[in-house]
């Protein structure tokens, strides 16, 4: 019984499991607790709005005297109960959708955010068909390793298996003879 | 007179180099070493002749000779003179003057090298890196020629974009342009293996690998240095914005990283050679691609000083180089194959492949959000902005998993990793983790997830390297040698493994920084007049006077602040803030008290008409780590960089098996 509690312990795939377990639990008991202040919530609007004139940098990081004035009005409209979108919605019917530091998750901006997904997936596959067709001929190539060698390399070969040395490491030693 | 002599040796090093390709390419076709050594002397002789060139524009600068077109719209009298000596690379045609200059000297220095190679591909090597220049030459002379007259003189010039005028502008793009010029010279090396039919063998790899790093390394300053910069000047208190040019300078390093990895593979194992070849056919596309975006501008963004109406003569040029490479990897491909192959989906050799195409869809990720502004403007005839939000998102968790991978990768074996060692080595490393975890949550208060999640990956990564340094010292010191000699011979036993893991820990420090900075920067803005004090997080600052002063060029605005921490006094902080009447641009200047904890940043927002005045204050937690990060990165990739000491000494290991055999 005992021992077979330690050889449940040694199952890498189980300490793995555990592991990842906890881990799981200390994220889930502290996720949430971020709380929302105002001042944090006119950042975060400031830093999602883009500055019209300044292309590329945010209202919040331009010294642009229209950013300034944008970030203004997030200000009052915060502070007159509007909600995000709200705000967003106005600054969009002002200049537009590229007035968005992202683009919207509906209609063609949202192929901006899925198109990463199904890429990672497809890098995944290569990943997975790459591993599967290098391993494949794995075998059939050692073979063929083996008969590379000369009579007296085969002696070797077998010399040193039996003084319990690795065959990785023979191969290793016989590739380095050969090469000098 | 010095603008004709620099104008001449323009035109002769165009026709030198003209010559040096033809010259490389037919020495390679018919094996004539006469015609490639005399190729050689060539492309050799370009380097004094660009270096007139360039003389001859900066002392235009110096000497503020405005019936020089070039001159006239990129500098005038106002400029402080030191800035004389570098203002030339900071417009379009005399950053590509710079561009080649700067690659004739790297090309010819790499050229040095592998010509005393006994390889064929160094005449292939040659063509292309003539090749290369010639086209940058052939630009400078038709398209845009820095050295340019102007019909009549003016008075004053239109001077050089306030943003540019700070002493970053003396390092960071030197770096930046020479480390994306730079990645020709490996993909030179590899297409020329190609080319001459020696892919099969191994020798290329040491030469790849090294002139990789070199590339790379230049690539990784020049980004360090321009995140500094930014955190410094442009007074957001922010250091990457995924601005399409920052992006399209991220893509091409990307790419090298990938590669610089990938090559070990096949240094010790002779496998992904046509992968290799690939990868810095990528990573080559991907640098021109970020000159293409530099100076083409399709996409909006502030690095735009070298934007120029010829963006398509680099756009076509890389479609020309990566349908030229492809098409002679389709012919020369056979010549790769590899008797390796892979023995387990658990090894080192996956572990790399992996984070290979993690590296590369971070790169296409970072590439898909850079144009898609242009698709939906075509397909849809909507403008969008992606900005820094979106690749947040998207490639944080990205990277975040590369760290990870970072952590585990260097622990697997060659070949074939067993569950019972890979767990023996990742034991010390997740404990390590897992102990710190209560820690951070109750004591450094990181209830953030992604935060957490960050943290928690890069101490595993910390304590992995660290219980390699450990581990190997230990056993050497069993041995009898003392400690620090111990650890000495150890990280000089094998340099490749022991750099990149000095470069490792440099990535947990960028790490560190990057995670604390970006979840837990605080920022609020003031309005304050002199003598008001305010306080934030434990900070508290007295606004104390202005100072104005009127140059012929810009107001400027110098604030004058006591700042206190807790009980500590800290000094006085002097926030600057200069407006250019002429480029309608206000220039700021961050003042930072810095500590290895967080940075106090303060930025003057605005000055009003009366005392009042707006300043953001920042707390950004931990941001000099990444700063630090930067020596121990160069440290970390010469060291892996300098070359193993001859083995001639050893006894040839045949030898040894003879006796083996004799013996039994």
């Amino acid at each position: 019984m005992n021992r077979k509690k330690i050889m449940l312990i040694k199952q890498p795939f189980i300490v793995m499991g555990a592991l990842s377990l906890v881990i799981l639990f200390f994220l889930t008991a502290c996720s949430g607790q971020n709380q929302n202040f105002t001042d944090q919530r006119i950042t975060s609007l400031n830093k999602s709005l883009m500055c019209p004139v300044c292309p590329g940098e945010s209202i919040d990081q331009s010294q642009n005297d229209l950013a300034a004035q944008m970030r203004n009005v997030v200000y009052e409209k915060v502070y007159e109960g509007k909600s995000d979108q709200d705000i967003k919605d106005y600054f969009i019917s002002k200049y537009g959708p590229v007035v968005l530091m992202e683009p919207p998750k509906k209609g063609i901006g949202l192929l901006a955010w899925v198109f990463p997904i199904i890429l990672s997936v497809c890098m995944g596959f290569v990943i997975v068909f790459a591993l599967i067709f290098l391993k494949k001929s794995s075998n059939k190539l050692k073979q063929n390793q083996n008969q590379d060698l000369t009579e007296k390399e085969r002696d070797i070969l077998n010399i040193l298996k039996q003084d319990n040395i690795s065959e990785e490491d023979i191969f290793e030693i016989l590739k380095s003879s050969k090469d000098n | 007179m010095v603008v004709a002599i620099g104008q001449i040796s323009l035109i002769i090093a165009f026709i030198v180099t003209f010559y040096s390709s033809l010259a490389g390419f037919f020495s390679g076709k018919i094996k004539n070493n006469n015609l490639f050594d005399s190729g050689k002397l060539a492309f050799y002789s370009v380097i004094p002749l660009l270096l007139i060139s360039t003389a001859s524009l900066i002392y235009s600068f110096v000497v503020n000779d405005f019936s020089v077109k070039y001159v006239a719209e990129n500098s005038n009298l106002a400029m402080p003179s030191a800035y004389s000596w570098v203002a030339f690379y900071s417009g379009n045609s005399g950053s590509l003057l710079y561009i080649a200059m700067a690659f004739s000297i790297m090309g010819a220095i790499s050229l040095k090298v592998i010509a005393s190679k006994p390889f064929d591909s160094s005449k292939y090597f040659l063509g292309i890196i003539s090749l290369t220049l010639l086209f940058f030459l052939f630009v400078i002379v038709f398209l845009a020629n820095p050295l340019e007259k102007l019909d009549f003189v003016p008075s004053d010039g239109q001077g050089i974009n306030p943003l540019l005028i700070h002493f970053g502008m003396f390092i960071h793009p030197p770096f930046q342009m020479l480390g994306l010029i730079s990645v020709a010279i490996p993909f030179a090396i590899g297409v020329s293996v190609l080319l001459a039919g020696e892919g099969g063998k191994d020798e290329w790899v040491d030469l790849g690998r090294r002139w990789g790093m070199i590339s790379w390394l230049i690539l990784t300053v020049g980004l360090l240095l321009g995140s500094w910069w930014a955190y410094t000047i442009l007074g957001w208190g922010g250091y990457w914005a995924w601005d399409p040019v920052e992006n399209s300078a991220l893509m091409p390093w990307l790419a090298m990283s990938a590669f610089i990895h990938s090559i070990m593979v096949q240094k010790r194992r002779g496998m992904f050679r046509m992968w290799n070849i690939l990868l810095i056919i990528i990573a080559f596309t991907m640098a021109q691609l970020g000159m293409f975006i530099n100076r083409g501008g399709p996409v909006p963004s502030v690095h735009s000083f070298a934007e120029s109406t010829m963006g398509w003569i680099f756009l076509a040029i890389m479609g020309v180089t990566l349908f030229a490479s492809l098409v002679i990897f389709i012919v020369k491909f056979e010549t790769l194959k590899s008797n390796e192959t892979l023995e387990s989906f658990f090894s080192r050799e996956a572990a790399f492949l992996a984070q290979n195409l993690l590296f590369l869809l971070i790169a296409f990720v970072t590439l898909w959000g850079t144009v898609f502004p242009i698709f939906s403007e075509t397909f849809d005839e909507t403008t969008m902005t992606v900005g820094q939000p979106f690749f947040n998102k998207v490639n944080g968790p990205l990277i975040l998993l590369l760290v990870f991978l970072m952590g585990i990768g260097p622990f697997l074996p060659w070949r074939k990793a067993s569950w019972k060692t890979t767990v023996r080595m990742l034991r010390i490393p997740i404990s390590i983790a897992l102990i710190s975890l209560p820690f951070l949550i109750f004591l450094l208060e990181i209830q953030k997830i992604w935060a957490l999640a960050s943290f928690v990956i890069l101490i595993s990564a910390t304590a992995g390297i660290f219980q390699e340094w450990v581990r190997g010292t230990i056993s050497r010191h069993k041995k009898g040698e003392k400690w620090f000699l111990a650890f000495y011979n150890l990280i000089n036993a094998n340099r490749p493994r022991y750099g990149g893991y000095i470069v490792h820990l440099s990535v947990v420090m960028l790490g560190v920084g990057i995670a604390a900075s970006s979840f837990y920067s605080v920022q609020n803005d003031f309005v304050m007049q002199p003598g008001d004090t305010r306080t934030i997080e434990d900070y508290s600052f007295t606004y104390i006077e202005k100072e104005e002063t009127i140059y012929s060029d810009r107001k400027e605005q110098i604030a004058k602040f006591s700042v206190k921490h807790k009980n500590n006094d800290l000094g006085y902080l002097y926030p600057e803030r200069s407006y250019y009447p002429v480029f309608r641009i206000s220039a700021t200047k961050g003042a930072i008290n810095t500590s290895l904890i967080e940075d106090f940043y303060l930025v003057p927002s605005e000055f009003m008409e009366d005392e009042e005045a707006v300043f953001r204050v920042l707390i950004n937690p931990m941001i000099v780590w990444m700063w630090l990060a930067g020596p121990v990165l160069i440290f970390g990739t010469i060291f892996a960089l300098i070359p193993a000491r001859s083995r001639k000494t050893k006894v040839p290991l045949s030898d040894v098996l003879e006796n083996k055999v004799l013996e039994s």
